[in-house]
């Protein structure tokens, strides 16, 4: 318990081992835990300790209780040999079998340790340091660590490392011989570029945290890691720039992360939910990305990445708004046809938003306000349907909507069946049955296709949620009630925060120099600063630089 | 204080929106005929001397507001009572807006709907704003900003382009000479809505700054751009409609850019400045409504302000619904009841009063001064 105590724990780590203790101990030792490493046991306390969590210098009892705490599982191999020093010693290997790359262990662990013979040694080393003199001179692996407790034990067999325990040794090593199989890094799926890297974070961390770590050789690049989950005990990571970020903001990251309890953890986005400033929203307020070169761009403005073990799709806090707008491409193509798309894709945002809400004010309250020809049109148009605007709208939005579930869902083969049921016999024929106007159908389809060119999902979400309650209030009040509804959507934004910055920064408040790149970008030679609100203390990222230019005499002498 | 402070810029646009909000709609000077642009703009000077008058009040006491020094000045009880008249002066105003803007609705867009629905969907609107707090009002205004500047300025290159605009309209300048035109300017043209600005004793304290005289040139600019615009807009709505027509409309603003027909597409636009004073009257709205609050809370010692945003929402639909029992009578009361009997005692003579008594006990109140800010 003591040494435990030293080491430095996360939260949900102790959480974990005091589980077992109780268990075994059949009492509760949980309370000296928590009162923290102020208080140190009594003795009557600490003797049982080292009875629960300790090991013991007896092999077999080792093993047995580790057997028993997993349930024997086939997977758990269990390899005893001997190796010679002073005299034979006995020694275990324990790993789980599928989670270790088993050409690892026999090549650098078996295979030196069983070759080893007194004779090498210069003096006979005795049993109890068996296991300090086999880590110095056996063990041709870099990473070799010793255990102490058996929830350490236990801890790092879970998490695919290898362990080595020694007759006669009140520690054991682990060792890390973690295998298995991975699935490549690939192509992003979900954020696709046409310039630009091609590769996407896997769902190994490890391979994460490499793709990050190549691309930014500095020293102050900052990797902390935690876990997560009291069951599934997920690793994750807050990757940051320490002379860069504001320390505030990765305390208060950290904070959110340690303060989270649950059973497990698969996903960002349910630790999004977890550490979101506000639950009453449709808007995201955590950005996810599966493109590495997305987190280190945001790391660079003084963000931090957060990366979970077993999802490709690593999260970035603070996060405002406009980012979603934005693409990481847009620092790579030239800045006018970046500066083009960005306001293409918010009034891309804007009609997936209001379209049909428009749409049905104009039919229903402003005709007034439709060139007279496209009236006649539309009013013909409109005779033979029996609805009002509302319900059409409401009935092909909901359509769509049903639609686009089933096509997301089904297996790919009958998705073609899907989109045929859906544009044929819906939509034609809808229309033809006089249940639709065809005006209608293209407004629709207009609303649907914005949706989709959002470059962000999340926020593509809230606008498709948005749209509903929008139409409901249009068919109303007209324009009025899109007016005041978009205005309670902005106060909305606005009263939103990402980890204490404003979620419309830097709209509102206005923040000049970081309106050089929001909708707007201006040449990378020219953003001069980091984003104001999140680099304070390092806010200079370009230089002023001017090239001279060359005359042709000059350069084709 | 430790409630949020609003830094210059989004002082500035506060001031903008809030002039603008619901004077760019009506017409403004028209008995100057078609000199109203000038009449606006001789308001606009009378409403900056009044600004400064406030201004001078709020530098003697930084960190409060009217109804705070109000009862430093004449007294606990007499104090109470004053502020509690600028609180009920902010809730009729809050009305008003919201019945003009109503009434515009109405005869606009929803000839069957009753007023209360249209104004209570207004101020619930407001009430949410402002239960998201003071902070979340001004960064909105920031937001609309922008759109209602990027807005006007389309509307104002659209009118151009239409080739509507008839300046001859607005000649012969001063052509029954210069003192019909004071005559309309005086005493109607500079309370509204520059003489407002009242309001702005109540917010100057949550300024964040420093530098008071730049706060105060700040607020005279706030003044003059909305001036200038009004100017030029009702100049623009009589270039257009003319001299009569321009003065005869309830609305000038919406029949000017209602002519605007641009190829035969571009037409119909008054919608689009439907919108922005849907905008503009929002925040006028916003800002009287959150005034009477803050006025109430001085005068009541109501801790939580969010405690009486709703009643007080509630209290501004009734009375913009009793305050006249028809449009016409409503504007009548504004054009010649309200300026005279109303505005001028709290825009001008009141704090007028105030200045004097801080005038004459000057020495007393620097013993009162030293102590509570130590």
């Amino acid at each position: 318990m003591r040494n435990r105590r030293k080491r430095p724990v996360i939260k949900t780590h102790k959480k974990l081992s005091d589980m077992i203790a109780d268990k075994k101990a059949g009492e509760s030792s949980s309370l000296q835990t928590k009162s923290g490493s102020s208080v140190v046991g009594e003795s009557n306390d600490e003797q049982q300790q080292v009875k629960v969590g300790e090991l013991s210098p007896s092999l077999h009892i080792n093993v047995d209780r580790i057997k028993k705490r997993l349930g024997n599982p086939t997977d758990l191999i269990i390899r005893e040999f001997e190796f010679e020093l002073e005299q034979k010693v006995t020694a275990t290997l324990i790993f789980l079998e599928e989670m270790n790359d088993t050409q690892l262990l026999s090549e650098f662990i078996l295979d030196p340790l069983m070759k080893l013979t007194s004779d090498k040694q210069s003096s006979p080393v005795p049993v109890e340091h068996a296991l300090h003199y086999i880590k110095q001179n056996a063990l041709a692996l870099g990473r070799v660590l010793d255990v102490e407790t058996e929830e350490e034990m236990l801890e790092a067999l879970l998490a695919g490392l290898s362990v080595l325990l020694v007759e006669g040794n009140t520690k054991g090593l682990k060792m890390g011989t973690n295998g298995g199989k991975m699935r490549n890094i690939e192509e992003p799926t979900s954020e696709v570029v046409i310039r630009g890297p091609k590769e996407a974070f896997t769902e190994s961390m490890k391979t994460n945290i490499s793709l990050i770590r190549r691309k930014v050789r500095s020293p102050d690049l900052r990797i902390e890691k935690f876990v997560v989950g009291d069951i599934t005990r997920t690793d994750l990571a807050i990757v940051y720039m320490d002379n860069i970020v504001n320390p505030l903001i990765v305390q208060e990251i950290k904070e959110r992360i340690e303060q989270v309890k649950t059973d497990g953890l698969l996903e960002t986005g349910q630790l999004e939910e977890f550490i979101q400033d506000e639950t009453v929203t449709v808007f995201p307020q955590l950005m996810s990305t599966e493109r590495p070169d997305v987190v280190i761009g945001n790391i660079l403005e003084g963000r931090v990445g957060i990366i979970v073990n077993g999802t490709p799709f690593s999260l970035i806090a603070p996060t405002q708004f406009i980012q979603f707008f934005q693409s990481s491409e847009d620092y790579y193509m030239r800045y006018d046809i970046s500066t083009f798309l960005r306001l293409l894709r918010f009034s891309v945002f804007i009609i997936s938003l209001i379209a049909p809400s428009i749409y049905i004010a104009l039919t229903t309250f402003h005709q007034a306000m439709i060139p007279t020809t496209l009236l006649f049109g539309l009013a013909a148009q409109r005779e033979g349907v029996p609805f009002p605007a509302i319900a059409e709208a409401m009935v092909m939005e909901i359509t769509f909507e049903i639609l686009r579930e089933a096509g997301i869902r089904m297996p790919r083969a009958v998705g073609v069946a899907v989109s045929i049921v859906g544009a044929l016999v819906l939509g034609q024929a809808a229309v033809q049955a006089g249940l639709v106007s065809p005006a209608m159908v293209i407004v629709v389809g207009i609303t649907a296709v914005a949706s989709f060119a959002i470059p962000s999902f999340a926020v593509a979400t809230s606008a498709r949620l948005l749209r509903f309650p929008l139409m409901i209030i249009s068919s109303v009040f007209g324009f009025y009630g899109i007016t005041l509804a978009l205005i309670v959507i902005v106060a909305h934004l606005t009263s939103l925060r990402s980890f204490g910055i404003p979620y419309l920064s830097p709209f509102a408040p206005i923040q000049t120099q970081d309106l050089k790149d929001s909708l707007f970008r201006f040449p990378v030679s020219h953003l001069f600063k980091r984003p104001e609100n999140l680099a304070k203390k390092n806010p200079t990222r370009t230089l002023p630089y001017q090239v001279k230019k060359k005359r042709e005499e000059e350069t084709t002498r | 204080m430790k409630t949020y402070k609003i830094d210059l810029q989004q002082y500035f646009i506060l001031i903008v929106l809030f002039e603008l909000g619901s004077a760019i709609l009506v017409g403004l000077g028209m008995d100057a005929g078609r000199d109203a642009w000038i009449a606006i703009l001789f308001g606009m000077f009378a409403g900056m001397i009044l600004f400064t008058g406030y201004f001078f009040l709020y530098k003697q006491f930084p960190e409060m507001s009217l109804t705070q020094y109000v009862q430093v000045l004449c007294g606990k009880f007499l104090g109470k009572v004053f502020g509690f008249c600028y609180m009920l002066y902010f809730l009729y105003l809050a009305s008003r807006v919201l019945r003009d803007f109503g009434s515009l609705l109405l005869s606009a867009v929803f000839v069957q709907t009753p007023i209360i629905v249209v104004n209570t969907l207004m101020i619930a609107t407001i009430v949410y704003v402002l239960k998201l707090g003071f902070e979340v009002l001004v960064r909105t205004g920031e937001i609309f900003f922008m759109l209602v500047a990027l807005l006007g300025i389309t509307l104002t290159v659209l009118v151009l382009s239409a080739d509507l605009m008839e300046y001859n309209y607005l000649l012969p300048i001063f052509g029954e000479g210069v003192i019909p035109v004071i005559k309309a300017a005086f005493p109607v043209t500079p309370t509204f809505p520059f003489g407002e600005m009242v309001v702005f004793t109540m917010l100057l304290p949550y300024l964040k700054v420093k530098n008071k005289n730049k706060a105060f040139k700040i607020g005279l600019l706030g003044m003059g751009v909305s001036g200038v615009v009004l100017s030029t807009t009702i100049a623009m709505d009589i270039a257009v409609l003319g001299g009569h027509v321009a003065t005869h409309v309830y609305f000038p603003l919406l029949a000017a850019v209602a002519k605007i027909n641009l190829g035969e597409f571009i037409q119909r636009l008054d919608a689009l400045v439907v919108f922005t004073l849907i905008i503009g009257g929002f925040f006028k709205v916003a800002v009287f409504l959150y005034v009477s609050i803050k006025a109430a809370q001085d005068v009541f010692g109501v801790k939580e302000e969010t405690s009486i945003i709703g009643p007080m929402g509630v209290v501004v639909i009734l009375s913009s619904i009793a305050i006249a029992s028809n449009y016409v009578e409503h504007i009548n009361e504004g054009l010649n009841v309200v300026p005279h009997f109303i505005h001028i005692p709290f825009q001008v003579v009141l704090p007028a009063i105030f200045i004097v008594v801080f005038l004459i006990r000057k020495k007393q109140l620097k013993h009162f001064a030293s102590s509570s800010s130590s």
